[in-house]
Parts: C-alpha cells; sequence; structure tokens
C-alpha cells in the first residue's frame, strides 16, 4: 500500500536544545520526604536500560515530582471511600471463541520469524 | 470551511469528495512544511475510497484526519515514537474508525503527537514538533497537536484526537479550534493505544460545535471489545444544540479562577461567561475544594497505568528489534532503551516506582482514593448546577523549547483539564478570543465546558451558545 511519509526529519536544533535542558531541572519545592529513589533499580524493574547521564536527569526529575506527590499526604481521606466504586468499568467478558486476526496479519509486523511463529532468543537456561 | 459545510457542498454538487481530498493534499504541500502537523498521508487510498462515497451517510465522502495512535487498517501508526516509526503496520481498524468508515467518513492523514501522548505540546514526538499555525516559533500544544495544528491550519476539516489528560482540549485551545473529550466509556477505545487505560478517550477536533457533534454522533456507542465502554443509548448530540442557555445553571468554582493564571485568558473567558449570562444563563460561584490535589493525583496513576501498558513493546512482536542481544532480557531491554524517548522512559520509571513493593499503598492506592474525592466533588458541584465553566489552560501557547527542562512545570499547566479525565466526565474546549502573549499579538484563548457524566447534550448546547456569542 503507498504510504507517502512526507515528513521524517526532525528540527534537530529544537531537539537538541530539549535534550541539552533535560540535564538540568529547576524547582522550587520543599525538600523530599519520600525515599531516595534508586532510578537504576526501578529502570531493571521496568527493562530499561539507562545512559549513566539519563540515570542522573531522572534521578532530580523524579524526585522534584515526587515532592509535589507528597502532598496527597495531606489529603484526609473519608472512611467511607472505597476503592471498588469503578468495579462496574472492568466487567469480564464471557469466556466464548470469537473471531481474532488471521495469523498472517498477526505476524505482519513480527520483526523475526520462522515456521509461521514469531521467533525469540532461547528462553530456557542451559542444563 | 467546517465539515458541515463541505458535506452540503457535496449534496449541491458544488464539489466532490475527491476534489476536497486532493484540495486538503495541496494545501498539505503547501503549509505542513512549516506547521508539520502530518506524520504521513495516503492519498492513493483516500482517493480510492473517495471514488466509493455514499453521500447519504451523515459523514458521506468526509475526509477526517487521525492521530498517529489511532489503528487504520493498512495504514502506519506510529505513535510519534521512533519505536513504531519501522516495523509496524495497523493490521486492524480500531472501533472508532470502522464507526466513521461505516458513517461514510473516509481516514486521511496521521496527525503527529507527543511520543505515546505523553507530552502537552507536541514537542516530545521523536519525528517532528508541531507548529501553531497561530505563530510558528510556539508550540499547538498536545498530545494531538498534529490534529490540532492541522484543524487550524485548514489543512484538515476536522480530526479524531485522544485525551488522557487534557491532550484533545488543551490543543483545541492553544490552536483556536473545538476539541472535546467524551465521557470515560462513551467512545470504545478499541484500537487506541493505550497511554492510561482508566482515562484515555477518543474525540473529535473540528473548527464548529456543529462539527464536534457531528464526529461524535457516528463515533459513540457501547463496543464489545472494550469492557470499559458504556452500554447506554447514544442520544441525538445535534437535537436541541440550538436552543441556548437561558435558564441554565453555570458553575464557576473558584480554584480554577485563582493566582498563577494569564490575564488575557482570565479577561477572555469571564467575557464569554457575560455573555453566556446576557442570553439567560444564571451564573453560580461553586468551589471544587479537591482541585489542587489533581496534578499529583494524575502524576501517580497515569504513569502507573502507563508502565503496565508499555510493556507490551518488548520487541517481540512489533516494532523496534534490538539486533544483537545476549538473551531474552538483554532484547528486552535494548529495543525499549533504543525505542522510548526521554518522557515516556521518566514516566514509565514513575509508573514502576509508585506501583513497586513497599509503595504502592502509599502512592497509588491514596492516589486512587483522592481520585475519588475529585470525583466528588465534580458530584455535588452538578447537584446545583447544570455544568461547569472555566479556562482551558493558565497561559496561551508559549514557544517551542521553552520549559521542557523542568517537567513538573509543563505537568503543572494541566491543571484546568486533568480533573475531568479522572471523574471520567465530559469536557469541551471552545475558542472565546485572542490575547496578546509574550511578544505575539493575537494567540487564541479557549474556555472549557465540563458536563455531568453522559451529558454531552447539555454541554453541546452550552458549547454552541459560547461559540455564537463570541461572532
Amino acid at each position: 500500500m503507498p504510504i507517502r511519509v512526507i515528513r521524517g526529519s526532525s528540527f534537530p536544533e529544537v531537539r537538541h536544545s530539549y535534550l541539552l535542558h533535560l540535564a538540568s531541572s529547576s524547582t522550587n519545592l520543599p525538600a523530599m520526604s519520600h525515599d531516595h529513589i534508586d532510578v537504576r533499580y526501578v529502570a531493571k524493574l521496568a527493562r530499561l536500560d539507562l545512559t549513566e547521564e539519563e540515570v542522573n536527569t531522572f534521578q532530580s526529575q523524579l524526585e522534584s515530582i515526587m515532592n509535589h506527590v507528597e502532598s496527597l499526604s495531606e489529603v484526609n481521606l473519608p472512611e467511607d471511600l472505597h476503592l471498588d466504586d469503578n468495579s462496574h468499568l472492568a466487567m469480564m467478558r464471557d469466556d466464548t471463541p470469537h473471531e481474532s486476526l488471521a495469523p498472517e496479519l498477526v505476524l505482519q509486523n513480527a520483526p523475526d520469524q520462522a515456521q509461521s511463529q514469531i521467533r525469540v532468543p532461547k528462553v530456557v537456561a542451559d542444563a | 470551511m467546517t465539515l458541515t459545510q463541505l458535506r452540503q457542498q457535496f449534496i449541491s454538487g458544488e464539489t466532490t469528495p475527491s476534489k476536497a481530498i486532493e484540495d486538503l493534499a495541496a494545501g498539505i504541500s503547501a503549509r505542513d512544511p512549516q506547521t508539520q502537523a502530518y506524520v504521513s498521508y495516503d492519498l492513493d487510498t483516500a482517493l480510492e475510497a473517495a471514488g466509493k462515497a455514499d453521500l447519504s451517510k451523515p459523514l458521506g465522502g468526509l475526509p477526517i484526519a487521525i492521530k498517529d495512535n489511532i489503528n487504520v487498517f493498512g495504514q502506519p501508526c506510529t505513535c510519534g515514537s521512533n519505536f513504531l516509526v519501522k516495523g509496524y503496520t495497523s493490521n486492524y481498524n480500531a472501533t472508532a474508525i470502522k464507526k466513521l468508515v461505516d458513517a461514510g467518513a473516509i481516514p486521511f492523514g496521521r496527525m503527529n503527537m507527543d511520543e505515546f501522548a505523553m507530552g502537552s505540546a507536541t514537542e516530545n514526538s521523536a519525528l517532528q514538533p508541531t507548529r501553531n499555525p497561530h505563530d510558528p516559533t510556539r508550540i499547538a500544544g498536545g498530545s494531538s497537536g498534529g490534529s490540532a495544528a492541522a484543524v487550524a491550519d485548514l489543512t484538515a476539516y476536522a480530526a479524531l484526537g485522544s485525551d488522557t489528560g487534557g491532550s484533545i482540549r488543551q490543543p483545541a485551545s492553544h490552536c483556536g479550534v473545538v476539541g472535546l473529550k467524551p465521557t470515560y466509556g462513551r467512545v470504545s477505545r478499541f484500537g487506541l493505544v493505550a497511554f492510561a487505560s482508566s482515562l484515555d478517550q477518543i474525540g473529535p477536533l473540528t473548527n464548529s460545535v456543529d462539527d464536534a457533534a457531528l464526529i461524535l454522533q457516528a463515533i459513540a456507542g457501547h463496543d464489545p471489545q472494550d469492557t470499559t465502554s458504556l452500554n447506554t443509548p447514544v442520544p441525538d448530540y445535534s437535537a436541541g444544540i440550538n436552543d441556548g442557555v437561558a435558564g441554565m445553571k453555570l458553575g464557576i468554582p473558584a480554584e480554577y479562577f485563582g493566582e498563577g493564571i494569564h490575564q488575557g485568558v482570565r479577561e477572555n473567558v469571564e467575557k464569554c461567561i457575560k455573555l453566556l449570562e446576557s442570553k439567560g444563563a444564571e451564573i453560580i460561584p461553586i468551589s471544587l475544594p479537591h482541585t489542587s490535589h489533581a496534578v499529583a493525583t494524575y502524576y501517580v496513576i497515569a504513569p502507573a497505568e502507563a508502565s503496565s501498558n508499555l510493556s507490551r513493546f518488548d520487541g517481540i512482536r512489533y516494532g523496534n528489534r534490538a539486533t544483537n542481544p545476549d538473551d531474552i532480557i538483554d532484547l528486552y531491554h535494548q529495543s525499549r532503551e533504543l525505542g522510548f524517548g526521554p518522557e515516556v522512559k521518566r514516566r514509565i520509571i514513575l509508573g514502576t516506582y509508585v506501583l513497586s513493593s513497599g509503595y504502592y499503598d502509599a502512592y497509588y492506592t491514596r492516589a486512587q482514593k483522592v481520585r475519588q474525592l475529585i470525583t466528588r466533588d465534580f458530584k455535588q458541584a452538578f447537584e446545583t448546577v447544570d455544568a461547569i465553566i472555566s479556562p482551558v489552560t493558565p497561559t496561551p501557547a508559549r514557544r517551542i523549547g521553552t520549559c521542557t527542562d523542568d517537567p513538573l512545570q509543563d505537568y503543572l499547566s494541566d491543571i484546568f483539564t486533568i480533573a475531568a479525565n479522572l471523574s471520567g466526565i465530559p469536557a469541551i474546549s471552545v475558542p472565546c478570543g485572542t490575547t496578546a502573549f509574550d511578544g505575539a499579538d493575537a494567540l487564541p484563548v479557549g474556555i472549557q465546558i465540563l458536563a455531568p457524566h453522559l451529558g454531552e447534550q447539555t454541554m453541546l448546547r452550552i458549547a454552541k451558545a459560547a461559540e455564537a456569542v463570541r461572532s
């Protein structure tokens, strides 16, 4: 299908200045009261590799965001609040088979495939 | 030109769907190199559909631009991310697209956006920043910045966007167009690439309130493929839209008119409120006392849901894949590191942190409870008023390249739009004037109308009155 991609390039000067600015963060919020965020550990949980620069940038930015989030601890919570108030929004549908995507459509985007299946690196460790 | 006007021209024979699409393509060639609203478009497929258009249908032959996170069969769907620029072509239609096409419309164009809808400026697009047609040195807003800018630039007659914390209404306000976020569950999310599933909604961006009603009519309704879809009848959104505001009670929340609002924004919004009052609306001061906690609540819940939703981008089934991983875990790490931009990584880490062992109750559970208090504020307010009026944003569009060094400051600018997503109520942004700001002579200002759950008809009626008093 002919897709005419009419723009793939960025405005490099804008992106560049944005990325540079990411390196310095400033806020006027009070000092943090939450625990120190171990960015590298959390990134590992999220399956993200970060560069040293990203770790340092995110460290200060996330702590400033969490300082703001700390304001929620000041909210007086009435005892009659229940978290299942919206349970009607998450109903399960009937467990019955229905039409779904054809295998060739599912495989259409898979970056690595063989024998009509998606190929992945070995998951089971050697004995 | 509005969709309604274009439809009349189709019916009178003044123009044809094919000609309308060719006009758009010419407009894109002429103006989009500056605005950068489009990521891509597929002229051949659109013209083929135009040749078969059924003009008897409500949206017969009308081209509608689509935010690049809503799946259209056979089209790219980059979500503004390097993760999906290569290696992903939609293999199905989102329900909203299926409904648009069933109503006769032609999806045309993939609109730029902040990566995975995370941002308020369309500067977080990995592809390009979108520029505001009213002043190309300024942001179009976001995350549906491409949709808003194209509609304002008349390179699209109308567009679909998605709104998780204001991503339809804020760019609509910055670009001087109408942007509608429906009630949560009113429009199916099936086929919308998920950011924060309890907040996301698809909605229209248009050049008139009538057009917004027309598109909402087509895309609203129950969908068994979205378990959060509401199974309630869809009313006629155009019926009574011209009935005016006489006798309506409009609440003005003190918390939305405090310090920090640009004077020009305040004056335009207050002027519009006075005009609505002159048309017979009763203006009632109200309070939404938990407003100040909305941003903190949102920036726990939205990243938490995003960190879960974006786990699907693992390099296995589609999109970016690392070439020489050591093992499968390394494959995940490398594919995601190379595919995601800084804002997406920041929010995934934030969401993973607030959900992690030992912090879940302190942050996530507490945020969900505060969310209920914010919802209660609205429920109580709507016991005495029919709708609530506020600004959409504290300031007009800022310059591109400013304010991005401190994400929290950008997050705080979402203060007026976030609460509607947290509580699931519908809200619309309607242009209400222009103001001088930061060296610019006339930047658009929007007024926001918030209505009770499933109160779209009331909301559209007030929006139409606000649109009428401005003109």
